[in-house]
């Protein structure tokens, strides 16, 4: 990718600083080098004292791993968010309201505009949702959308994250370690807080109440236990919103109710935050071999006398495929264009398309539909010649499991480095919550940065690293 | 019409030692255009209800805790149903499944070589006709014997063996009609029998969209479409959606189980 076509959000032009950084700017020409690289280790090491780490699947067994932690603030204008989350309340209400129309009437594919053929077969699809009624009609009580920006006043999403959107902790984590590493910078700039996040949540969960919930409603978090590589997650936030964390065998359907084991007996729950996936949640109507759900649990939900956030079957939304189909979507449901542009996709299952990208493929990103984490992915124009030719018999051979976008310039933001401060690429995953009441969405989320120069791989997955995202007050 | 009483009591034995689990049992009709539960209970020994609801395909279901340490389960069911002869025509209903839902294969009903074969020429459409041939030509490649399959046994498993019971005829019925991409789907009910005061298991047919009329119903086992004989109690893509019992069954080594099922005219 050539340096010209990148935007830097701190050196739009390369010579001068754009506004929002002028203050980032003079902080980081007052401190000394060794100063910054000595908080930046005192960093680290909180987080390695809190325990804010990452599983990494595939690789050595039960290697726990610390996401890299950058110092230098990522900043967002008041006027930019605003327009960010119009966006963002637009398309997380037509995914909520597409969500609705799949699991009842599919007025979308008899209007002809989602082909049926994205709905069959599609193992996203829980014919177990068809019919049933959410508590508030809500589907996606979190969304986490992944945002990329190319330029001043471009931005793009990239994914939508509705089934168990992760990544919350460490967004609260990084703005922590900011507030405690360098208190200053706070009293000099006028930065949004997200510190309630937590209490937002569980007000918007509480909002979203089974008809049979009484006074004093009681919130529980279904993590699959310490092997997930959010587990550190599932606690923190178990732990900050004050609920408790709970794992399958700790739930059971008690006279008719799900009800929670305390040594005070069964006491009922009214919303679980689910935390595991669909397939897993309950073996007497999904996957029957999973030992990590609640037998009935989804016979209570169907009864109306339990909350899931998010609600099963919401992945429908979010897979690749669908992702090309947004725009489309978000038109159907709310009789407006889109305000956030998808990238322009390639649906592989179609012969006209498939051969766009086997022809182009070296300048293609090409994603599985139903992958995540940056896993099953091919960059185009760093891949290795093995890595596309072992890519072209895929897609030859499953091209429906395939996606492909063009490589687009990711704006990058400076990190610190040993050898001073150099640019690296970032997306920012904003958190939205919502509610029958309200849209709720969390000043700034979570910046992902790929550390090594010129890597386009945010995922924590692979190595990618976090920064603290300021948004700044009007 | 005909005005049946059905008392179907079923016996679970858990040799291996007690149970205790999640049972989901469709064992309930509900009222539709060709019959109307006059009235139903359901008794359990054994077993409590933790709570009822209607599924996806509207079908009565009752979620039971079998109690710990519980060896005999028995669930009864008794009730009384006025069922009009429509020559198997159930017609247009309200439902929460479309209708390109009932085209798709299931584990089941996925046509291998076997049916493939046997069904690619039928002219299977919008004429009734078809159906009652492909009813005639199922009949005739299969045995109507049990104890060669299962309900795990999949159409086309049953089709090579040449033999199998109402499950397996009506599986190879819906697999033929899905291959031609027309909705099909399983029922499961009771079967009023005039030679057999007793029988040992509940019926099944299959049923057909057809435009112009509906879902109609056709009983391959028996060549001929339901009429005030048949009392529909649950639907789905296959047996494994209309079950009459599905649960949580680990650790359990053997269960037995006796059916009795009695049907007869008021």
């Amino acid at each position: 990718m050539e340096a010209d076509l990148v935007f830097d959000e701190m050196w739009a032009d390369g010579t001068s600083i754009r506004r929002p950084y002028k203050n980032i700017k003079t902080w980081l020409d007052a401190e000394e080098r060794n100063s910054l690289k000595a908080k930046r280790q005192d960093a680290n090491d909180l987080f390695r004292l809190t325990g804010i780490t990452f599983n990494v699947y595939g690789s050595e067994e039960g290697e726990e791993r610390l996401i890299p932690f950058d110092i230098v603030p990522r900043v967002i204008t008041a006027n930019e968010w605003n327009k960010i989350c119009k966006g963002l309340e637009q398309r997380v209400r037509a995914i909520n309201a597409f969500l609705y129309d799949i699991y009842h009437d599919q007025e979308i594919v008899k209007a002809g505009v989602l082909p049926l053929e994205m709905l069959r077969n599609n193992p996203a699809f829980l014919l177990q949702m068809m019919g049933v009624n959410p508590p508030g009609q809500i589907y996606t009580h979190i969304s986490g959308v992944d945002l990329i920006r190319t330029e001043e006043n471009e931005f793009y999403v990239l994914e939508d994250n509705v089934r168990t959107p992760s990544g919350v902790s460490y967004m609260l984590e990084n703005r922590e370690t900011m507030l405690q590493m360098f208190p200053e910078l706070f009293t000099k700039n006028r930065v949004q807080p997200i510190q309630n996040y937590p209490q937002e949540l569980l007000y918007s969960l509480k909002n979203t109440l089974p008809d049979t919930a009484e006074n004093k409603p009681n919130v529980c978090l279904l993590t699959p236990g310490p092997y997930n590589s959010a587990y550190f997650e599932h606690a923190f936030l178990a732990d900050q919103m004050g609920i408790e964390l709970v794992q399958g065998n700790d739930l059971k359907v008690v006279d008719g109710f799900l009800a929670m084991r305390t040594t005070q007996g069964h006491q009922k729950v009214d919303v679980v935050y689910k935390r595991l996936d669909d397939e897993f949640l309950d073996p007497l109507n999904f996957n029957e071999k999973s030992s990590l759900g609640v037998p009935g649990l989804f016979d209570v939900y169907r009864k109306g006398r339990v909350t899931i956030a998010n609600a099963p079957g919401t992945g429908i939304a979010d897979d690749k495929a669908m992702y090309s189909f947004m725009p489309e979507i978000v038109e159907f449901y709310s009789g407006e264009f889109p305000l956030l542009q998808n990238v322009p996709t390639w649906r592989c299952a179609i012969k006209d398309q498939l051969n766009y990208v086997l022809d182009n493929i070296h300048e293609l990103v090409i994603k599985q539909v139903h992958g995540s984490g940056g896993y099953g992915m091919m960059i185009g124009p760093t891949a290795t010649k093995k890595d596309i030719a072992n890519f072209r018999r895929k897609l030859i051979a499953t091209p429906q499991d395939y996606i492909a976008q063009p490589t687009l310039s990711l704006s990058t933001v400076p990190i610190f480095t040993n050898k001073g401060f150099a640019p690296r690429h970032v997306d920012l995953r904003p958190f939205v919550q919502m509610s029958p009441e309200k849209i709720n969405i969390v000043p700034g989320g979570l910046t992902r940065v790929a550390m090594s120069k010129g890597s386009l791989v945010v995922n924590s997955s692979q190595g990618g690293g976090t920064k603290d995202t300021w948004v700044l007050e009007n | 019409m005909k005005k049946l009483n059905v008392t179907h009591k079923t016996k679970y034995s858990f040799e291996a030692g007690p149970l205790s689990g999640l049972q989901q049992i469709k064992k309930t009709p509900y009222s539709d255009a060709c019959q109307t539960v006059l009235n139903w209970s359901l008794l359990l020994t054994g077993a409590k209800e933790e709570l009822t609801f209607t599924d996806s395909f509207n079908n009565n279901v009752n979620l039971i805790r079998v109690e710990p340490g519980t060896k005999d389960l028995v669930i009864e069911c008794e009730g009384h149903v006025e069922v009009m002869d429509k020559s198997g025509v159930l017609g247009y209903e309200a439902s929460k499944i479309p209708l390109w839902l009932w085209t798709d294969y299931t584990n089941l009903t996925k046509p291998g070589s076997g049916i493939r074969k046997f069904a690619k020429g039928l002219p299977l459409k919008d004429d009734i006709g078809g159906f009652h041939k492909l009813m005639e030509l199922i009949s005739g490649s299969l045995d109507f014997q049990k104890n060669i399959t299962n309900v795990k046994t999949t159409a086309e498993e049953a089709f090579k063996k040449g033999s199998g019971v109402c499950q397996d005829f009506t599986n190879i019925f819906i697999a033929c009609c899905r291959l031609h991409g027309l909705p099909a789907r399983y029922v499961s009910g009771f079967l009023l029998l005039e030679n057999k005061q007793i029988q040992e298991a509940m019926h099944a047919w299959a049923e057909v969209f057809v435009e112009g009329l509906g879902w109609v119903g056709f009983d391959t086992a028996n060549k001929i479409s339901p009429d005030d004989r048949y009392i529909r109690v649950a639907i789905g893509r296959d047996y494994s959606d209309a079950a009459p019992i599905k649960g949580v069954t680990l650790g359990v080594q053997h269960e037995c189980l006796s059916v009795s099922i009695m049907i007869s005219e008021q």
